[in-house]
């Protein structure tokens, strides 16, 4: 072979070379290509699929209660459980005169405004960390102590701090109400509350769970309900035991409950809020103060209590006596 | 250099020249039903072969949307080689045509999840992906052109 032929030859396979690579560089482009439209489509996809997710259990939320919505989504629900006694303060409100004011309603605005009462309340609601029950028409029962208790005092006081905050939110939103939903009357509601043992948990069959609270203490609430004047809170002697440092309780009053032996003492209970008082309970003391009127006078005789107690001192034992 | 071969029959010679550019398995399904069980092979140029004799061509779309050709003895059926369209210019050669010249050493593999269960570890596999690993092979490739 001359050397001509031999350079030849070279140039070939160079030339070869030269366009398989070029081949090998297109077609990893084009892969490239094909893969980042994979990409894009399988996130796309992911995109959609958390909006479906997201838009069920936003159905969902709407008709089971939060702590319950929040034990299936996180996986902790154990379905099986068997139900559980426990104490819980349980609550009942409904629409005074609900059935002859929805009869001078339109239908469809009667269903707007159920939704927009139901949402406002269940609001409230949340921020107490109650557990709404169910809703029956424009009825509701809420309780407290289940899932999550804050012991037997704070859950009662959480169920009527958030009573007084509906009864206090229905006011403020009159005007609304009478405007946008043309109400005949002003909206009222009424309150009854119970603190007593329940059985707790899911109740049914696992096809159709309904976590839910029965026994007699739920009874005694929703009978103090409909005992209940228009807008009032109206309390168990059993949850007013639990709450006497924290709010005003008037008017006692004994009722015959339907279903009931023997009769109930109830009480109304203020509006006012129970923030500014606070209250500590040991083994041997008990200190409740209330806040918003502590005069001087007071606080000083507060400091001088509490310092009886400060640290060099905390050894309370009698002294030797020195003679 | 260059290899001489023939297919089950004789009916269709082929040569090869330069060595394999890549040892390589593939697991897909198809492979599995083509070529009978997943594919070992080399990965060669399409310049580096000629053929001899009457070949049939099957063609098909796989996975990735490109076609792929089988190429084979219409007498006694045996695989000569693949091409894929997807990685253009090169051809796959199965290990077993070859076996008087080469010993098989698969560096990568390729949808490693649909492999048969006694296949589970393949001796020098380096690179096991589950997925067509066709960036890798090619960046394999190119490296191994250059060394030529
Ligand atoms: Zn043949
Ligand atoms: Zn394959």
């Amino acid at each position: 072979m001359s050397d001509l032929e031999q350079e030849i030859e070279k140039l070939k396979k160079e030339n070869k070379k030269l366009s398989l690579e070029s081949k090998l560089r297109k077609s990893m482009a084009v892969e490239l290509d094909r893969q980042k439209d994979l990409l894009r489509q399988a996130t796309e996809e992911v995109e959609a699929q958390k909006e479906k997710i997201e838009g069920i259990s936003l159905k969902l939320s709407r008709y089971l209660p939060v702590q319950l919505y929040e034990q299936i989504f996180s996986g902790s629900l154990d379905i099986h459980k068997k139900s559980e006694r426990k104490k819980l303060t349980i609550f009942f409100s409904d629409i005074v005169d609900f059935t002859s004011i929805s009869e001078q309603i339109e239908a469809e605005e009667i269903s707007e405004f159920l939704s927009f009462y139901l949402t406002e309340m269940s609001t409230i609601a949340e921020k107490f960390g109650g557990t709404i029950d169910k809703f029956i028409g424009d009825a509701i029962m809420i309780f407290f102590g289940d899932p999550q208790s804050e012991g037997d005092v704070q859950d009662a006081k959480n169920c009527v701090d958030m009573a007084i905050e509906m009864q206090n939110r229905i006011d403020a939103l009159q005007p609304y109400i009478r405007k946008q939903f043309s109400f005949p009357a002003n909206l009222k509601i009424r309150i009854g509350i119970n603190t007593g043992f329940c059985n707790v948990g899911n109740f049914g069959s696992t096809s159709r769970l309904d976590y839910t609270a029965i026994g007699r203490g739920i009874n005694v609430a929703s009978r103090l309900e409909s005992e209940a004047e228009s807008g009032e809170i109206l309390v168990s002697e059993n949850t007013k035991i639990l709450l006497e440092d924290f709010f005003e309780f008037t008017s006692e009053r004994v009722v015959n409950l339907k279903g009931l032996p023997h009769p109930v003492n109830c009480f109304n209970v203020s509006h006012e809020k129970s923030l500014n008082r606070e209250s500590i309970l040991g083994e041997c003391f008990k200190l409740v103060i209330n806040d918003s009127n502590l005069s001087d006078n007071d606080l000083t005789k507060l400091k001088a209590f509490v310092a009886k107690y400060s640290e060099d001192s905390s050894k309370n034992e009698p002294k030797a006596d020195p003679n | 250099m260059s290899i001489k071969e023939t297919c089950h029959c004789g009916s269709v010679e082929f040569t090869l020249q330069n060595d394999p550019m890549m040892h390589f398995a593939c697991h897909c399904s198809d492979c599995q039903k083509l070529w009978g069980n997943s594919f070992f092979g080399y990965a060669y140029s399409t310049d580096d072969i000629s053929i001899t004799g009457e070949v049939k061509k099957y063609s098909f779309e796989g996975g990735s949307g490109n076609q792929l050709h089988f190429v084979f003895c219409p007498e006694c059926g045996s695989k000569i080689h693949s091409q894929p369209d997807l990685i253009e210019g090169m051809i796959y050669v199965p290990c077993g045509m070859l076996k008087e010249h080469y010993e098989y050493e698969p560096k990568v593999e390729i949808f490693s999840a649909n492999k048969a269960s006694c296949f589970a570890q393949l001796k020098a596999t380096a690179e096991s992906y589950e997925h067509n690993g066709t960036i890798e092979r090619i960046s394999e490739l190119l490296e191994n052109l250059e060394q030529r």
